[in-house]
């Protein structure tokens, strides 16, 4: 196990710079980082001239690139062009906002899948499973965007316009209070509401579907045979067997959950890494841009990794192969 | 700790930090302290207020909170390193100006004794000595004089390319500055220079003390946590989230609000919500078609002033192909005052903008120099047909007009994604069809459409037929940015000139002359013909289209009071007068 991880992570090495070479001639590809300047009237001629020199764009793509890499392996991810930050300090102010959102998302999801896919599971093809299964897809087809707009209208402006108690619409904490952690909360529940219901989907079909397989198993009719009671059979023996396939899928989204979601962060101002990254991809900043790619990356990369051996510890009968 | 124990390591701490200036930052843990004292005092202050009230009515105690929805965060907080129209807007709350401008949008001193003019002896006869007089009793917000010092400083931190500036305007035109005394300054310019009071003299002097020796001041702590000596002191700022700024109690022109946050909402339909419930108070740099929803709302005041943002369109006067040939159709004038007349502007303002913007003329609509003479560009179907006739252009079998075997098509390229351009895009395209001529949409995204010359951008490399985007002049004086568009030396060659402005090839010794005269003349009426005289030369060669004017829309909330945006000064000129009534 041990050699297998080793190989696996040296594997890993080739592939992030694989990655990151790609990444940079695509980023470069996308535009002008001095794009922005030159709209911008008050920049003399000579200004351009000299920033170009300073952010080194007068150089070859490649060269770019190399003093990029040099850096990074120096353990330098740079500056950003527009902030002058460097991009780990820009990265670790906003990480923290994102992991909030999105772990709490992830936990949202998957309590409702789990009740919902093995309700479903249970009861396939009752009125329960067509009424969840068509809700399920709605949520999933809905534009973040749109779903995102029409919960502030109503639960925010409405509400508040007739005089209930509203929902906050927008930021992390209240506009014009503390910062405490009631108003976390309180800002948490319309963005986790339109993330979770958009993956519930994905998640509640795949529990499902995992759950009818190991109930037609063989071991599971000779569980109900031996005279097991019904909960039994579902909770200790079905329901724990169905699980593997979710923690593969679940280690596979992780990484993800660390770059953000774009459109709920940018729709309820969310201080988060989805927003930074689409600001700073709008200007190509491309230090910005390849931190935050490369942190993804190697996450997935690493994530793939506890799939597979996670996978050999929850279900003994798999075996790495070294 | 006991209470009176912090409070002696806050006042050592205090003295720590009057010592040091700014050049050792203190770890945080001790900052804290420092803000809880500052409480308690204004919580003191308040209590003798309270006691006063009886004798003097006039309370003048900062009051209330307003919060301004801000949909583009700024990168930094120091203006000429980070460089934006939404970095300014908040920098202005931190910072005076040597000169400002008022609710009529004239040039007035802030922290000056006198705007400088030849009248008045601040220019020298010659246009290239101009004598500073600064106010007393402006401090810094660490509670340093605010010197003739700094100003000489701040011009040597733009010049130092380890800065790394955005804009050295106006500040490149400085020979040398002489500190007289600490409240008097004289200007040498290396040549005359008219604009130079409005080009630089609006923005923040920066204190020597803070930023003297700091290398990479970009990265640096004061870039995101400024030391200002405006109306109000900064507070904290919070990635993503919002700035907070906070009354300045030592001020020469004390704000009547205790604070202002600046809450960062990037998405406009959103900011608008927030608008709704009263979270915002004011927003600004709203769009057009947002204006008829934001009339429905109930308390809130919409703005929209006739503003210098006009979009256009430049001809390509050189081939896209081969920079160093004229362009295959646009060429003769007659075709390009053709595809202008072709053009239904007036359909496209009442439609496609609801009403919400004018059918622009000249590149000044607005501006107090605009030539009020010429009339926009008619749109005018039969006499187009007429001139492209007389030019040689005939029908060709597909409807499309001929000429030597070339079709008269052309690319029209503008930022992709912009809802409101690409209905335009739409519209003159029929509109052209109508005759006999095919425009082809050919959009990029703007950092692409904007690329220079390493990049094989649009604009860089020349590779359009019409280029169509929005810009406005930078200063309510026009300085450098108006004439790089326009001056023959300006042509923009990836070779020779590769930070060219003037991407379109456009060459005229006329406009050239009256270009120079804006800069250069002092007389300021023979100053303001030859910008009027300017405007029309660009009108009569047909090469750009002013398309419309856009409009600066504004939303303020009944509460607050004292806004009073204009055209130049925009919401941000009036921070110290804003005010909350009925609380």
């Amino acid at each position: 196990m041990f050699r297998y991880i080793v190989k696996r992570l040296l594997i890993a090495i080739p592939v992030l710079l694989g990655v990151s070479l790609v990444a940079f001639f695509l980023v470069q590809a996308s535009g002008d980082p001095m794009a922005v300047y030159y709209s911008n009237p008050n920049i003399t001629a000579e200004d351009l001239v000299r920033l170009e020199k300073t952010y080194g764009f007068d150089k070859p793509v490649a060269v770019q690139y190399l003093y990029w890499l040099r850096n990074v392996l120096r353990g330098d991810w740079g500056q950003s062009f527009q902030t002058h930050q460097d991009v780990l300090a820009m990265i670790s102010e906003r990480l923290g906002n994102t992991l909030i959102l999105m772990f709490t998302s992830l936990a949202v999801t998957l309590l409702i899948s789990l009740v919902l896919g093995i309700y479903t599971a249970t009861h396939q093809y009752s009125a329960g499973d067509y009424v969840v299964t068509g809700l399920s897809f709605f949520g999933y087809a809905m534009p973040t965007f749109w779903f995102g707009l029409m919960l502030i209208i109503l639960f925010a402006v409405k509400t508040k316009e007739a005089g209930l108690p509203a929902l906050p619409a927008a930021g992390m904490y209240s506009i014009r209070g503390e910062r405490t952690f009631g108003q976390l909360l309180l800002h948490l529940i319309l963005p986790v509401t339109v993330l979770s219901l958009s993956s519930v989907a994905k998640y509640t079909r795949y529990l499902r579907s995992s759950m009818l397989e190991v109930i037609s198993q063989d071991y599971i009719r000779t569980a109900r045979a031996k005279g097991l009671s019904e909960r039994v059979v579902l909770w200790k023996h079905a329901f724990r067997n169905a699980l593997i396939p979710l923690v593969t899928l679940i280690m596979l989204d992780i990484p993800f959950l660390f770059s953000g979601a774009l459109i709920t962060e940018q729709v309820f101002a969310w201080p988060g890494m989805g927003r930074m990254y689409w600001e700073h991809a709008m200007l190509v900043d491309y230090p910005v841009l390849m931190g935050i790619i490369l942190l993804v990356s190697s996450l997935v990369v690493i994530c793939n990794l506890i799939a597979d051996v996670s996978y050999a510890i929850i279900d003994p009968r798999i075996r790495i192969n070294q | 700790m006991s209470k009176r124990a912090s409070l002696i390591v806050a006042i050592l701490v205090v003295a720590s930090l009057v010592l040091s200036g700014c050049s050792a930052p203190e770890p945080q843990v001790v900052e804290k302290e420092v803000e809880k004292v500052v409480k308690e005092t204004v919580i003191v202050e308040k209590e003798v207020e309270k006691v006063v009230e009886v004798e003097k009515p006039e309370d003048t105690t900062p009051k209330g909170t307003v919060v301004v929805g801000v949909w583009q965060e700024p990168k930094g907080l120091i203006w000429n390193i980070f460089y934006d129209a939404h970095a300014n807007d908040i920098i202005d709350s931190i910072f005076y100006s040597p000169v400002t401008t008022n609710e009529k949008d004239e040039l007035v001193p802030e922290m000056l004794e006198q705007v400088p003019t030849v009248e008045n002896g601040g220019v020298s006869e010659d246009g290239k000595t101009i004598t500073l007089k600064f106010k007393p009793g402006f401090t810094w917000h660490d509670g340093q004089p605010v010197t003739a010092e700094d100003y000489k400083f701040t011009w040597q931190f733009i010049m130092d390319p380890a800065t790394a500036s955005q804009t050295t305007a106006g500040w490149n035109m400085i020979q040398d500055i002489e500190v007289v005394d600490d409240l008097t300054a004289v200007v040498t310019l290396t040549d005359s220079y008219v604009p130079f009071v409005a080009a630089t003299l609006v923005f923040p002097i920066l204190p020597k003390h803070c930023l003297e020796g700091v290398s990479d001041p970009g990265n640096s702590e004061y870039a995101r946590a400024p030391i200002g000596n405006g109306p109000f002191m900064f507070k904290e700022w919070i990635s993503g989230g919002r700035i907070v700024v906070v009354a300045n109690p030592t001020a020469p022109i004390p704000p009547k609000l205790e604070s202002i946050v600046f809450q960062f909402v990037p998405d406009m339909n959103t900011l608008l919500a927030l608008l709704r419930t009263g979270d915002v108070d004011v927003a600004y740099d709203l769009r057009e078609t947002q204006i008829p929803e934001l009339v429905k709302m109930q308390g809130v005041d919409t703005v929209a002033l006739p503003g210098l943002n006009i979009e256009r369109y430049y001809f390509n006067l050189r081939n896209p192909k081969d920079l160093s040939q004229p362009h295959p159709i646009f060429n003769d004038i007659r075709v390009r005052k053709a595809i202008m007349m072709g053009m239904d502007r007036w359909s496209a303002v009442s439609g496609i903008l609801q009403g919400y913007g004018e059918v622009a003329v000249t590149e000044l609509d607005n501006h107090p120099w605009a030539n009020t003479d010429l009339e926009p560009v008619p749109y005018d179907p039969e006499a187009a047909k007429a001139l492209l006739d007389e030019a040689g252009w005939v029908p060709g079998s597909d409807g499309i007009r001929v000429k030597d075997g070339q079709r008269l098509s052309f690319r029209h390229s503008t930022t992709a994604g912009n809802q409101v351009r690409e209905n335009l895009q739409l519209l003159f395209q029929q509109n052209l069809k109508d005759i006999g001529v095919e425009m082809v949409i050919d959009n990029y995204q703007s950092s692409t459409l904007f690329g220079g010359c390493s990049s094989d951008g649009i604009f860089g490399t020349g590779n359009f037929d019409i280029i169509g985007f929005t810009n406005s002049p930078a200063s309510i004086d026009l300085a450098q940015e108006w004439s790089d568009y326009f001056l023959s030396t300006s042509i923009k060659d990836c070779e020779t000139n590769p930070a060219g402005s003037n991407a379109w090839g456009y060459s005229n010794p006329a406009l050239d002359e009256k270009m120079q005269c804006a800069l250069n003349e002092l007389d300021p009426d023979v100053r303001v013909q030859c910008i009027k005289d300017a405007q029309k030369i660009i009108y009569d060669d047909y090469f750009v289209l002013y398309v419309y004017d856009r409009l600066d829309v504004f939303a303020i909330s009944d509460r607050v009071q004292g806004v009073n945006p204009t055209i130049f000064g925009g919401h941000s000129y009036s921070y110290a007068n804003w005010h909350i009534v009925g609380e």
